[in-house]
Order: C-alpha cells, then sequence, then structure tokens
C-alpha cells in the first residue's frame, strides 16, 4: 500500500511532462516569444508614451512615420505606436476570457458526457452539434449590433458560450478511450466516488488536451473578436487592433496608401496569430505523439 | 444508407435552422424596448432618413402583430421563417430582405464554393504529399510556409494582397464586383471582369484555407501511413501510386471530410469578411452594409439565411459521407 505522500508524489509526477514541454521543443518557446515579447514592448511603450498619445487630436493628422512619432498619426491624430501598445492586451484579453470560459465549460462537459454515457451524453452531443452548426460570426454580429458597446469581459464570455462545443467533443473523445483502461476499473472498484475519479485520475492525463483546446479557443476567440470589430462592432471603448483596422479602413487608409496606419495593426495580429499557432502546433505534438518528428 | 440515418441528419438540420431562428428572435427582444421603435430611433439618431418610419412600424406592427403575447409572436416568426418571408429592410424600406439577399446570393455562392473547393483538393492533396515517405524533402520544405499561412485569417490576408496587390502594384482592381458600367452578363468581356474582381477575394480564402486543410490532411495520413493496412499493401507490392491513392488518400479523406463540415461554418464567416474588404456585391457587404446602416432585419435575415445554407451544405456532406465510406453500408448487413 502507498503512503498518501508517496500518492499525491505520483499524482504531481504526472503534471511534469507538461512542464517539460516548456524545454523541448522549440516551436513552443516561438510561438511564446511571438505573445509575449510584444506585450513586454507594450507595457514599455505605455509607460513611455502615455495615455495622452491615443486622444483623438492628440496630434496632426495622418503625419507619416518620423522621429517624433516612430509608426506616424492616423486619420484622428493618435500615434499609430501608442495605439498598438493601448490596444494589445485588450485584444488578447478578450481572447484569453473567452478561451478559459470555452475551455472550463468544454471539459466539464466534455468529463460528464464521455463518462456518464447514457441521455446525459446523448443531450450533450446533441447541444453541441447543433451549436457547431450555428455560424458563428452573424450569430455575434446580432448579439454585437444589440448590445452595443460592451466590455472585454462580457464580449469574453459571449464568444467562449459559442466556442465550447469544440473542446466538448475532444475531451469526451479522449475520455471515452480512457475510461475503459485498468487503472480506472481499480478506482471505481475500490470504491472511489464518481467526481474524485473524474477530478483525480482522468483530468491529470487529458491536461494535454484541454491545453491544446485552450489554445485553439483563445485563437479562435481573438479571430473573432477582432472580426467583430473590422465590422464597426464589438467596441470596448478601448482601442483595440481591429478597431485600428476599421477605422483604417473607414478613413479610406488603403486608397490614400497610408500605410503606417494599418500596416502596423495588421501585422501585429499576424503575430500574434502565428505565435497561437506555434504553440498550438508544440501542444498538439504533445498530446498526439505520432505527430512528433521521427527521427530520420 | 438507412432510413434511422437520413431521419438523424435530416433532424440535425431541422434543429440548426430552429436554433438560430430562435436565437434570432430571442436576441432583439431581451433589449428592452420594441424592437421596431428601437430600429427606428437608432436610425433617426445616426441621422438617416426615416421617411417611410411611419409606415415601417405600422407595416411591422402587423406582419410582427407586436401587440399579441410572446408565444404567439414567435409561432408567427417561425412561420414567416418557413415561407422563407423576412420582412422588409429597414434602412432600405419598402425593399424585401429577401430581394436584397437573392440579388448578393450567386455572387457569394460563386465565389465561396469555388475557392472553398479549390483550397479544399489543393490542400488536402499537398497536405498528404507532405506526410508521404516519397515526396522530396526540397518539396516537403517548399509547402511548410503554406501551413504558417493557415494561422493568418482570411480577412487580414484580404487587407495585405488588397494593398500590396491592387493599391501599390496595381494589377487588380480593388473593390467591387463588376467595374462600373459593366452590368452582369454572359459576353466574354463581362465575365472577364468578374473574373479579375473575384480573383482577390478568391486567393485571400484559398491562401489561407489551404494551409488549414494541408495540417488536417498531414495529421490524418500520419495516422494512415503507420497502419496496419498500409503495410500489408504495401507488402503484396502494389506501385506506390495505387498505394497513395487508393489505400492513403481514400482512408485518410473521411475525416477530412467531417472536418470541412465543421468548418464550413467559420469558412463562410470569413468569406463574409473578405467581401466587406473588397466591396465585393456578395452576402458578405450586404452584411457589411445593413450593420453600418442599422438594418436589423436585414442582419437577421442573412444570419437566418446563412445559417441555412451552412446547414444545408453539412447536410449534403453527411448524405455522402456514406456513399465515400464502405464501411457504413457494409456495417448495415
Amino acid at each position: 500500500m502507498t503512503t498518501p505522500a508517496a500518492d499525491r508524489r505520483t499524482r504531481v509526477a504526472g503534471l511534469l511532462p507538461g512542464l517539460r514541454l516548456l524545454t523541448v521543443r522549440p516551436t513552443l518557446v516561438l510561438g511564446l516569444a511571438f505573445l509575449l515579447l510584444p506585450l513586454v514592448a507594450a507595457a514599455i511603450l505605455r509607460h513611455r508614451l502615455g495615455a495622452g498619445a491615443i486622444e483623438l487630436g492628440a496630434y496632426p493628422f495622418n503625419l507619416r512615420p518620423s522621429d517624433a512619432h516612430v509608426l506616424g498619426t492616423d486619420g484622428y491624430g493618435r500615434d499609430v505606436l501608442a495605439m498598438l501598445a493601448y490596444g494589445l492586451w485588450p485584444t488578447l484579453q478578450v481572447g484569453l476570457v473567452a478561451g478559459a470560459t470555452a475551455s472550463a465549460i468544454g471539459t466539464f462537459l466534455g468529463l460528464l458526457s464521455g463518462y456518464a454515457r447514457g441521455w446525459v451524453d446523448w443531450l450533450v452531443r446533441g447541444l453541441a452539434d447543433v451549436l457547431l452548426g450555428i455560424p458563428v460570426l452573424p450569430i455575434l454580429v446580432v448579439v454585437a449590433a444589440f448590445l452595443g458597446s460592451v466590455s472585454v469581459a462580457s464580449l469574453g464570455i459571449v464568444i467562449g458560450l459559442v466556442a465550447w462545443p469544440f473542446t466538448t467533443r475532444v475531451i469526451r473523445a479522449q475520455v471515452l478511450s480512457l475510461r475503459d483502461a485498468p487503472y480506472i476499473e481499480i478506482a471505481r472498484l475500490s470504491g472511489a466516488r464518481r467526481s474524485g475519479i473524474l477530478v483525480f485520475e482522468l483530468l491529470p492525463n487529458l491536461l494535454p488536451y484541454v491545453m491544446a483546446g485552450f489554445v485553439g479557443a483563445v485563437s479562435g476567440a481573438i479571430l473573432a473578436s477582432v472580426g467583430l470589430q473590422i465590422l464597426g462592432l464589438g467596441s470596448f471603448g478601448l482601442p483595440t487592433l481591429g478597431l485600428m483596422l476599421d477605422s483604417a479602413y473607414q478613413g479610406g487608409a488603403l486608397s490614400r496608401g497610408l500605410w503606417w496606419w494599418f500596416v502596423p495593426p495588421a501585422g501585429l495580429l499576424v503575430l500574434i496569430f502565428v505565435g497561437l499557432f506555434l504553440i498550438s502546433l508544440a501542444v498538439d505534438e504533445f498530446a498526439n505523439p505520432r505527430l512528433r518528428k521521427r527521427a530520420t | 444508407m438507412t432510413a434511422r440515418y437520413l431521419i438523424g441528419r435530416l433532424g440535425f438540420f431541422i434543429a440548426i435552422v430552429w436554433a438560430t431562428a430562435t436565437l434570432n428572435f430571442a436576441i432583439p427582444r431581451l433589449a428592452p424596448g420594441d424592437p421596431i421603435e428601437d430600429t427606428v430611433a437608432r436610425l433617426t439618431v445616426a441621422g438617416q432618413s426615416t421617411e417611410g418610419a411611419d409606415k415601417l412600424i405600422a407595416a411591422y406592427r402587423a406582419e410582427l402583430g407586436l401587440d399579441d403575447p410572446l408565444v404567439v409572436q414567435y409561432f408567427s416568426y417561425l412561420k414567416a421563417i418557413f415561407t422563407l418571408d423576412l420582412g422588409y429592410s429597414a434602412a432600405l424600406f419598402p425593399v424585401r430582405v429577401s430581394t436584397l439577399i437573392s440579388d448578393a446570393l450567386p455572387w457569394s455562392i460563386g465565389l465561396l464554393t469555388l475557392s472553398t473547393l479549390l483550397a479544399f483538393v489543393i490542400g488536402s492533396l499537398l497536405g498528404a504529399l507532405m506526410v508521404w515517405p516519397k515526396t522530396p524533402r526540397v518539396a516537403r520544405l517548399a509547402l511548410s510556409p503554406f501551413m504558417i499561412l493557415s494561422a493568418v485569417p482570411y480577412y487580414l490576408l484580404a487587407i495585405i494582397l488588397s494593398f500590396v496587390v491592387a493599391f501599390k502594384l496595381n494589377l487588380l482592381p480593388p473593390t467591387g464586383g463588376t467595374s462600373p458600367g459593366i452590368t452582369p452578363a454572359w459576353t466574354f468581356e463581362s465575365i472577364v471582369d468578374i473574373v479579375k474582381h473575384a480573383t482577390l477575394p478568391a486567393l485571400s480564402i484559398i491562401l489561407s484555407a489551404i494551409g488549414f486543410w494541408m495540417l488536417g490532411m498531414r495529421g490524418m495520413m500520419v495516422t494512415t501511413v503507420g497502419s496496419d493496412h498500409m503495410l500489408l499493401a504495401e507488402a503484396k507490392g502494389l506501385r506506390p501510386r495505387t498505394l497513395f491513392w487508393r489505400h492513403g488518400i481514400r482512408t485518410a479523406i473521411l475525416p477530412q471530410i467531417t472536418a470541412l463540415t465543421l468548418a464550413l461554418g467559420e469558412v463562410v464567416s470569413g468569406a463574409v469578411l473578405v467581401e466587406v474588404i473588397f466591396g465585393y456585391p456578395g452576402i458578405g457587404g450586404l452584411f457589411y452594409q445593413a450593420i453600418r446602416s442599422n438594418d436589423f432585419p436585414l442582419i437577421q435575415g442573412i444570419s437566418i439565411v446563412l445559417a441555412i445554407s451552412i446547414a444545408f451544405a453539412i447536410l449534403v456532406l453527411d448524405l455522402l459521407y456514406p456513399l465515400i465510406d464502405p464501411r457504413i453500408s457494409y456495417r448495415r448487413r
């Protein structure tokens, strides 16, 4: 019989592969760098430039990039670099909130549905499949159009509420394949409570998939929120990268050749998406060993 | 394919359309106030003409029965959807929503079907090639950038392409479905013009989508190539080409098609934004106009139409699936 201490140690050891992931995979490091470096840079820039730089009419309109304004000013007289610095975090925040919401709901329902089977499974699956069939953008547009200005948190939660089916599917599939494993059987026979089995036996083994689902959800949420903002909806009253693109488009930046107005936010967004993509590649390799590079 | 499968799929189709319609019904009514008066109020605040406002309100009251209890409203709404009667456009009164949508739909269907099909076919092929051991390393390296490109959403690619190709290099027209003065017709000149205008939007979708399908197919092929039945086929001495096509791709394509059904909603949403950026006169462009002019009936009408189209496409794919996968029909015996 193992002592409670050794037992705990074994459980924690199951989490360690996740930490090892950081040191082994270059794609993960690169992806994280793409995300974290801009964040750090943005924080420094916010400190240096101050909130006055993003007020309407703070500077002359449409200045080309120069020494005074490294990325020029936009059609409303705001410093573009400052807009980037202030707009980055809200853009990411929506993704994080939505990702957390979708992952939480998705994992919970996936665990429940995969383990319980029966009518619970049927209900959750049906709900998830129907939600998957409903086109997300039009629904979000309808919601955003009627709600008007929203907060970062509420937009994130709304997006999370439509995004959970993907996570549920993945988690459920994994639970289905794991639930007949011997160690689960033993746990069941030794009288462990069902919730105990779910949390302590299944969940640690699902962590790679939960992580993969989270990254996917964050990426999709940022995609959706930026898409909404380009359409002119989903504004927080704060500058975001999507809104910069929208105002650039409205202000005719494309036809007037004011490239510094929209290329920087577009470029930063590309960086974010590629970063998230690299992270999800790394996590996917971790979850699905067959995708790992074989020694050739 | 059994009747049970067919009924199940049809059931899903109906469930999805019903759910979208209900959401479209519920959301405006959750906001306090009368939806139509609200619309007119917003239009007025936005400074748009509300000449027909009284008539608009009266027409809507009559059609929607806004004075009836909620349940009655709901069922008459469902009935209207069923008959595809989507009401009047608020901003362009008295044009009906269905007229606007049916004008815009052919543009979108053309663009979307072509782009998605091309991207799916080319992407899946390239993805399979990336895993196939006989592909030269050079080709594999050359194809990798496409997968990175898949991370970039369509609309970002659209902006970049629009700026670089249309504005800077002046190679292709930046906006619109046709040049001003040319009406769409079956003449050579008209068709060339339409194709020129559709190229950039199509490219924005294709370049990003190819990477997406490549990734998916790559994953499927990895599993397939390592499987036992491939080993047996190889041991039988079949030619590499037979192995690749009949055993590799045919097996791996099945989950890809499932992935296609799941991704359709996202593809259509992405295409909407691409149309907005290029001012393409499809559903996307119409949607944008509707949002800009606070034309809520049009927004809702488009949502319903989009939901129905996507659900229908998924239905078609689901019905095709058993035809491609012999395992399903064998099991039925």
